[in-house]
Formats: C-alpha cells, structure tokens, sequence
C-alpha cells in the first residue's frame, strides 16, 4: 500500500512538471514570437499581445504553486526543463522553417546565434513561472512585496537615473558607469536587506528578485531598442542574447554576496560585525587540517636541517598550512597569475599595434565625396586650431605600381605636404636610410651606384641585401650621380618602406620607375599607363608591415602631378594630441566642416575591423581564464564542502555552545576569503612578478612571423585591480554555498556519532 | 532574562513531550508525553535502560533537537516559540552541556576549549581566559591547559568537557553520563565537584547515569521508561 502511494506520488509530480514544462514552452513560444514581431514592427496589438502571455504564464506559475502548496518552492526545475525544451523547439523551428511557423524564421543568423537566442526566451519564462508560483506559493508570499519593490526599485532607479543623467550632462560613458555600478551597488544592497528583513538567506527571494530584474531589463530594452540602444556595432541580436542572460546572473551573485554579508551581520538579531572567535576557529580548521599529536614526532629522528624544517612546516605532517589549503590557495593563485600575464601580453600587442597605427596613420581624416577636392587647404584652416588638433595637413592616395631594374610590386603612393613639421613628424622619426626633405629638394639626394657596378643577376640577392644594410650611402659625394630629366630637370624623390625597398633591391639614391593606373593615351595594345622615374630619397621602417612593403610617400604636388589630379586632394587628415581625446575632436571638427558631402571618420572607425578583431580576442582570452579561476573556486567548494562535512561534529558542538548559524557561515566564510585573497594576492605579485621580469629580460620573438621582435607588455592598472577584484568575487561566491550549508545544519546532527 | 529565578522557583515545565524518528519507513517512538517540572538549584538523577531516550530527552530540553509534539517552559516562556538566533543566545547563556561521548573540539587545547563559550558570547579575551583558567583549576587540570583532547586522559576530557559546560555560569548543567567512563573514585570526585557547583551558585543539575550508587547521591531520582519519566 505504501509503494503505491509512493509511486502514485511520483508521477503526479512528474505529470506536474511536465504540465508545467508544457505550458511554460508554449507560452513562450507565444511570448518570444511576440516580443520578436514587437522588436521588428512594434504595434500596439503586439504590445497587448506580449501582456497577456505573460499574465497567462503569470497565472500558470500561480495555478502550480498553489497546487503544490507547503513546500514554498519555486518551480525552478521544471521552468528550466521547460526553457531548455523550448530552446530546442524553437531551434528546430527555425531550422526547418515552415509558413505556418513563418514568425520564428528570421533571416540568415549563424545556428550558434539562433541556439542562444531562442535559448534566451527561456529566462522570461523562468522568471514569469518562477513569480507566479511563488506567488501562488503560500510561504514566500509575505516576502514576495520586498521582493517587487526591490525589483521595481532596481529597474526603475536604473533607467531613471541614466535618463536623468543623459539630460542633465549628455555623457554616454556616465551613463554607462551609472547604469552598471549602480545596479551592482543596489544588488548589494538589496540582498542585504533581504537578509536583513528575513533574518535568514533568503534565497528564494533573491533568486526572484535575480529573474525578474533581469527579466525586466530584458524585455524593456527588447521592446524599446531604437531608443535605449544607440552608436553600438554589436548586432541587435547579440545585444539581446547577452541582456536575457547577463543581468540576472550578476545580479544573481551580487544578490547573493549581498544577503550573506546581510546574513552574517544581523543572522544573530542583532548587528554583529565582530569575527573574533570565528576567525580563530576557521584558522584553525585550515592549518590544523593534517595534525597528529606533538609527542608522536617530536620523539622521531634527529632534528632536520634547516630548509627540511621550512618544507615541513609547510607540507609536513605537523604541518602549519595544509596540503589542501595550499593546493586550493595555488589554483586560485595560478588563475590569477595567468589572467594578469596573458591579459597584459594581449595588452601589449594592443597598444603596440595601436602605436603604431596611430603613429603611421592619420588619427582622423576628412573626405570629401566626388573627386572635386580643390577647397583642401581651406579646410585645412578652418580645422587647424580646434582645440588639441596638433597638425592638419592635406593629402593624395592612389594606387600604382613601382619597377626597379630587377623587381616589380604594387605600392599605394601617398602625397604629402612634406614642408608640414608637424604632419611628418612620425615619418621622420621611422626614417631609416637618407631624409625626408630629400622630397622637397630631390637634387641633394646622395648619388646612385653606377650602372656598371650593378650585381650580375646570380649573385644579386646577397648583394642586394648586404648592400642595403652597409651604411655607405652617405659617405660617397653629393651630387655625384645626379640623374637628370632630358629637360634638365631633377628627378622627384620618394621614400619607401624597408620591406619594400628589400624586395625591389634598392638604396637610397637609385631610380625607381613609377607606374600610374591613370592612362597617357592609346598605344597600340591599348591604352598606355603612365610611367614617371623617381629616385629614392630615403627608407622608413615603421614595423608595422603593411606600411613597410606597401607605403611610397612623394611630395604633393608631384602625386597630384602623377594622378592627374591638378589642385585636386584625396583628403586631410588630421593628428590630435592626445588620442583619447579624439571622440571630442571629430565631434567639433565636424561641426566645423560641415555635413556632407564631407565625410569625417576617426582611426578606431578607419581600423574598425582590426580593433574589434583585437577586442573580441581579448575578450575570449578573457573569458577562458575566468574559466580556470571558475574551476580554482570549485576547488574552493570542495574543499570547504569536505571541511563542513568532516566537521559536523565541531559544527554541532559550537551551536550548543550557542554559536549563531550566522557565527558558524562566519567560520567558514573567512576560510574562504582566506584561499580567495591569498591566493589573488600570491597570483598578483606572481603575476605582476613575471610581467616586471619580461618587460625587464624580454622573450624573444620570430621578427619574421610576428611583426614584432620581443613579447610585449604592458600591465594596466585598473585591468589588473579587476581581475583581483573579481578573484576574490568569484571565491567569495564559492564559499556561499558550503558555509550556508554548514550554518544551516541542525545541532542535534553531528552529536550522535561517537 | 532568566536571572531573576530564585533557587525553589519553577524553573523548567515540560509537558507532553513527543518525539519520534523515522527509520527505514518505520516509526520510532522515543519519547511518548514525557512530562516533568523542575525547580531552580534541584539535583536531579535521571536513569533508564540504553535506548529509552534519555540522550534525546537532554537535546530537546537543551533545543538542540526540536520536539514532535508539546512544549518546555523555560522560566515561563516556550523555548520553542523563540527564533533560531535567540536560541543560540539562550543556549549560551542558560545551558551548560556535557555529552555523553564528552565532545570536545579536536583543534583546540583544553583551555581553548573552556574559553570557547566566553569567546561565543564575545567577552573580553582577558576575562575569558582568566575565567577559563580559574575553572581548569578547578577541575583539576591547571597543568594540562595546552594539551590538546587527544594528548588527554579519557578522564582528563570529561573534566574539561565539565569545565567548559560550567563556565559560562549557566542556570542549568543538562549532563548525559559524565562518568561513564571513569573509574569510581574520579566518578566521586566529579560529583563532589558538581555538587559543590550546586552549593555555590545554586546551579540546577539533571544528570544521566547508568551508575545506581552515583544515582543515589541525587536528591530527586527520575526514571525513563515507554518514552516518559516517571519519579523512583
Ligand atoms: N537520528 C536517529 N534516527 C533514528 N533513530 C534514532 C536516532 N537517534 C536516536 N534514535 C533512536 O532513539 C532511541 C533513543 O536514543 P537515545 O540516544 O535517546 O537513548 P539513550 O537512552 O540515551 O541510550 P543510552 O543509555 O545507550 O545512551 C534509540 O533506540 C535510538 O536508536
Ligand atoms: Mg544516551
């Protein structure tokens, strides 16, 4: 009779969750449909639409909480069953589209996108189900007007704020710092008085408050994404996937960081911040973990040389640090060293690439539509003196190709206004063979090797190199070999790129053929490109080997000349004084050319691919090594989980002593924090140690496959205070659990055992 | 809140005391209405065949266990109504345990482990420790204060297991076979040291034995038998 009361009991639960699961997938299915359409069309009968379905799954929850009254327990298995089923039905839906079903396909996004996407439909239904049996739920309902208040005061406060901000100051970066520190400072906060309040964890609560704050985030920025999200390149989509998850699992763990500290204070009914005699016990679990009684060892062996005494002190069986506090205080430690290394590394390459790119590149140049550009140094003036501009100067780009005596290669031809100090500061500073104002007066430009002494072609490589690389160019007499046009005319002068001056085998002072994409006329194979004779007037190394094998930089009127474009310019770029000032300065800068058909773009939007190429690397590094810290605090668990579970006993003596449960999460609280800060101040030095002893040293790097000779670094302060930062979150958060575990243990447990 | 108890008052009313555990499917019955009344600086032995319940009887007076069924009076007021950080206060400062496997804290010397329920109530280290040692030399042990449990005589660990139930001067020393494992005349000496307690500070002792002899001592003798207890 038992049994079958047993089982009769089973599948009415199973037959509940399945009923729930069931009804949390086609409702939002209906609801994702709806929000969809809304962010696409946005009708008022959408809108209603998009109500009503949550207030059935409102109600749904409601029906289930109530049937299933007495437990006070959210629904939380079957409303995740649900998502995940639902996930899965979307995403065959939309992978084997149908009419009918026509609302779920949109166009051509990657399955991965579509996966997380519809995966994302699930958190509305989870927090919708989730509230509506915990409303039908008769334990948590006295809590669950905190719980909308505090949600309501989150998101309301939130939005309120950043709007008010955006009014009152017009600053993105403000806003976004509110928006982010704010919430994050009120999920603290409401945690704690969650806790507070309760007296107790509170985790049902939180786990609300979590869902429907980060549910609300989602669905208002889901339906008004025109008017709160602007100037982000990052897809629609992807914005979206990452706000159902994001929001709710930070606040999530700040809640829950929140209530435990909230917890550990007021736990005992009274504010009580002291960790006196907490500290000491836990000290004493983590050191004493391996201890056996002094007279056992002290009677062994004569006593061990100096450096046996230090290894067994710590590793020994009367060890002072345990073996499994040290190996937890190393994995925290070795997640944090590598994060900083590989994180300051990555930062190096960055701002390497971006030096150097800032310093070849223009930091923001003015195009003009059309190929009418004679007004150039007008706009040069008007630009000039906006406040942190240093130089403006004007420009020709084009394509052609350049012929030595034994090579060939494309080259992008750059005139510039070589008379501009400013403008060619950078060029002058990479010169690495002859002058830039060779440009401006070509007849000093040293002379070319004869002709004779040309290498014969076997041997020409080796020579060519090797000539390269001797200095010998300014020893011989100027003027010696100056090359003359038949009209008596100097050649021009060019300077290009190490790389390619290698390639084409030339020095300083040979001549160089240019060849123009622009014809000179019909020949009689067609038209006849424009061929001009240039003599190198000097070579830069930049490092950066898109300018090293593809730059020739000539004076401007003789690329104006050599294009055909009679007073006519490509663009005028500007370089600013500080580059991170540049948002500002495009923003006046614009304001004073005027719209179109000027165009006015910035280095991070003429790099755009390169730098978001360079952030999403970043990015993902990051992440894996957030992953190792992840699996360092799993280790943190385990080991405080062991811990707790060997120490019921202590545990259930102390509360008969009348140690608070919140006393007890003190113990095990601090053991945590102490692996989680110990071990994130140990990865700090180790790591900031072995980023101090490769900038120092260096690591040499293959020059011919990395662009770069030696492993950059550069540590960034507030990176590094970060990642220690959430190191000891992360730990903390850890450490939740087990300590909650080990407050909430009765006293009776733990005493019967001999 | 419970000072104010003079010795002869009612201190502890237990009625109708219920408990049962759940074991494999079946129900055990331990305790079935176990009334009984105790007034302020009463001695009180409480005998019983092994497994009547008298360790679990001790946990539910102490609220370390909670009951199925009625309720204990503490000074007039229902233990049980009170919150679980409450508990832990009253605990603190009301009870004095010793257990029967005389549980000490493993990691911590003996005079560590007098000093805990002092700590718990975050006295003032000093006093804490002064207390602590004045309570070892009582007990006899002022030369064993840095051993830890392990590095004691069984009998060693009962005394500090007595030092630390009676140093927080607790109303009421609930002590389940104090003197299982000692021999007769260590048994008599801890008695002698209960009863002195009992003297000086009028402090109410319910004391489970298996020893008759040490029963008889005892002014009030109580028995334990179908879950409920009964005078001898
Ligand atoms: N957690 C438990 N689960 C199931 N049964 C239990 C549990 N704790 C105690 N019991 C049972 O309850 C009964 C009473 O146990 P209790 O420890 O109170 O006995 P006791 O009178 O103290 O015995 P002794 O004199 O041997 O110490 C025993 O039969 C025991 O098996
Ligand atoms: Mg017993």
């Amino acid at each position: 009779m038992r049994d079958d009361e047993r089982a009769r009991r089973f599948w009415r639960r199973t037959g509940r969750g399945l009923a729930f699961a069931a009804a949390v997938l086609g409702l939002s299915c209906g609801l994702a449909a709806i929000v969809d359409h809304q962010m696409e069309a946005g009708t008022r009968a959408q809108a209603a639409g998009a109500s009503l379905a949550s207030l059935v799954m409102l109600a749904g929850g409601f029906a289930l909480g109530v049937r299933g009254r007495g437990g006070g327990k959210i629904p939380l298995l079957p409303g995740l069953i649900g998502a995940v089923l639902l996930s899965l039905a979307a995403f065959i839906v939309r992978m084997f589209p149908s009419p009918a079903l026509g609302m779920f396909v949109t166009e051509g996004p990657t399955a991965v996108a579509v996966v997380l996407r519809t995966a994302s439909f699930g958190l509305p239904a989870l927090a919708l189900g989730s509230l509506g049996a915990a409303l039908g739920t008769g334990s948590t309902r006295a809590s669950l007007p905190v719980a909308a208040v505090a949600i309501l005061g989150l998101v309301g406060l939130q939005f309120g704020g950043a709007k008010l901000l955006l009014e009152l100051f017009y600053s993105p970066t403000l806003v976004n710092v509110w928006s982010v520190s704010f919430a994050a400072a009120v999920c603290l906060l409401v945690g704690f008085l969650l806790a507070f309040l309760l007296r107790r964890l509170a985790f049902t609560e939180i786990t609300l408050v979590a869902l429907g704050y980060g549910f609300l985030i989602y669905l208002s920025v889901a339906l008004f994404y025109e008017s709160m999200v602007r100037g982000l390149d990052v897809p629609k989509e992807q914005v979206l996937v990452a706000l159902a998850f994001a929001p709710a699992a930070i606040s999530l763990c700040l809640l829950a960081v929140g209530a435990s500290l909230g917890f550990m204070l007021m736990g005992s009914g009274r504010f009580d911040p002291s960790f006196s005699f907490e500290m000491t016990v836990g000290l004493r679990y983590l050191s004493a973990h391996t201890r056996v009684p002094h007279a056992e060892v002290a009677s062994s062996a004569p006593r061990p040389g100096v450096f046996r005494r230090v290894v067994l002190s710590i590793f020994g069986p009367e060890a002072s640090v345990s073996v499994i506090l040290a190996v937890s205080v190393m994995g925290v430690c070795l997640g944090v060293m590598a994060l900083i290394v590989v994180l300051s590394v990555m930062s190096g390459f960055e701002d390497d690439l971006k030096q150097k790119i800032l310093g070849a590149h223009a930091h923001i140049v003015i195009n003009k539509k059309g190929d009418d550009f004679r007004e150039y140094s007008d706009l040069e003036e008007r630009v000039k003196s906006v406040d942190g501009v240093r130089s403006a100067a004007s420009f020709v780009l084009g394509e052609g190709m350049v012929t030595s005596d034994s090579n060939v290669a494309g080259l992008l031809v750059k005139g510039i206004e070589t008379g501009n100090a400013a403008a060619t500061e950078r060029l002058r500073r990479d010169i690495d063979r002859g002058s830039v104002d060779f440009l401006l007066r070509p007849e000093d430009i040293p002379g070319a090797r004869p002709a004779s002494g040309r290498p014969s072609s076997t041997t020409a490589d080796t020579r060519g190199q090797l000539g390269l690389l001797a200095p010998s160019d300014f020893g011989e007499p100027k003027n010696a070999g100056v090359e003359s046009l038949p009209g008596g005319r100097v050649l021009p002068g060019i300077i290009i790129g190490r790389e390619l001056a290698r390639a084409l085998r030339v020095r300083v002072g040979d001549t160089v053929g240019l060849v123009s994409p622009v014809s000179e006329g019909i020949g009689p194979t067609g038209p006849q490109p424009k061929i001009r004779k240039f003599r190198v007037g000097g070579i830069f190394f930049s490092g950066l080997s898109e300018f090293d094998t593809k730059f020739g930089y000539v004076e401007l009127a003789q690329a104006q000349r050599f294009f055909g474009m009679n007073k006519k310019a490509t663009g005028v770029e500007l370089r600013v004084a500080d580059v991170d000032d540049t948002p500002w300065i495009v923003e006046e800068v614009k304001r004073r050319v005027g719209g179109h058909p000027y165009s006015v773009r910035d280095w991070r939007e003429m790099n755009k691919e390169l730098f978001s190429a360079l952030l999403l690397e970043k990015l993902a590094m990051f992440i894996i090594l957030v992953f190792i810290v992840l699996v360092a605090s799993f280790n943190i668990v385990s080991t405080l989980v062991m811990i707790v579970l060997e120490k019921g006993r202590e545990i259930a003596i102390l509360k008969s002593m009348g140690a608070t449960s919140a006393s007890i999460m003190k113990v095990f609280v601090v053991q945590g924090l102490i692996v989680g800060v110990g071990g994130a101040l140990l990865g700090l030095i180790l790591g900031v140690g072995t980023c101090l002893l490769i900038q120092r040293y260096g690591v040499g790097l293959d020059a011919d496959v990395f662009y770069i000779d030696r492993l950059p670094v550069v540590m960034d302060r507030a990176e590094i205070g970060l990642i220690g930062l959430a190191a000891v979150v992360i730990t903390y958060l850890a450490t939740i659990y087990p300590a909650m575990a080990a407050a909430q243990q009765r006293p009776v447990e733990g005493l019967r055992d001999e | 809140m419970t000072n104010e108890v003079a010795i002869g008052d009612m201190l502890v009313e237990i009625r109708g005391l219920e408990k049962s555990y759940r074991w494999n499917e079946r129900e055990i019955s331990v305790l079935r209405g176990a009334d009984l009344d105790i007034r302020a600086g009463e001695r009180i032995s409480l005998t019983g065949p092994s497994g009547s319940g008298k360790s679990t009887f001790l946990h539910v007076l102490g609220t370390l266990d909670e009951p199925d069924a009625g309720s204990v009076k503490f000074a007039g007021r229902d233990i049980f109504a009170k919150s679980p950080a409450e508990l832990a206060t009253f605990r603190n400062e009301t009870i004095g345990f010793v257990f029967q496997f005389h549980h000490l804290l493993p990691e911590f010397s003996a005079l560590e482990n007098v000093m805990m329920p002092g700590w718990i109530h975050r006295d003032p280290r000093g006093t804490v420790e002064r207390r602590g040692k004045e309570m070892l030399d009582l007990v006899g042990l002022s030369h064993r204060l840095d051993h830890r449990p392990g590095e004691l005589s069984g009998g060693e660990q009962q005394r500090v297991a007595i030092a630390r139930a009676l140093v927080a001067g607790p109303k009421i020393l609930l002590a389940d076979e104090p003197t299982g494992n000692l021999d007769e005349e260590n048994a008599e000496a801890i008695h002698d040291l209960l009863d002195e307690m009992n003297q000086k500070t009028g402090l109410t002792l319910l004391v489970v034995t298996h020893s008759s002899s040490l029963a008889r001592r005892m002014p009030r003798r109580l028995h334990m038998a179908d879950g409920r207890v009964m005078e001898e």
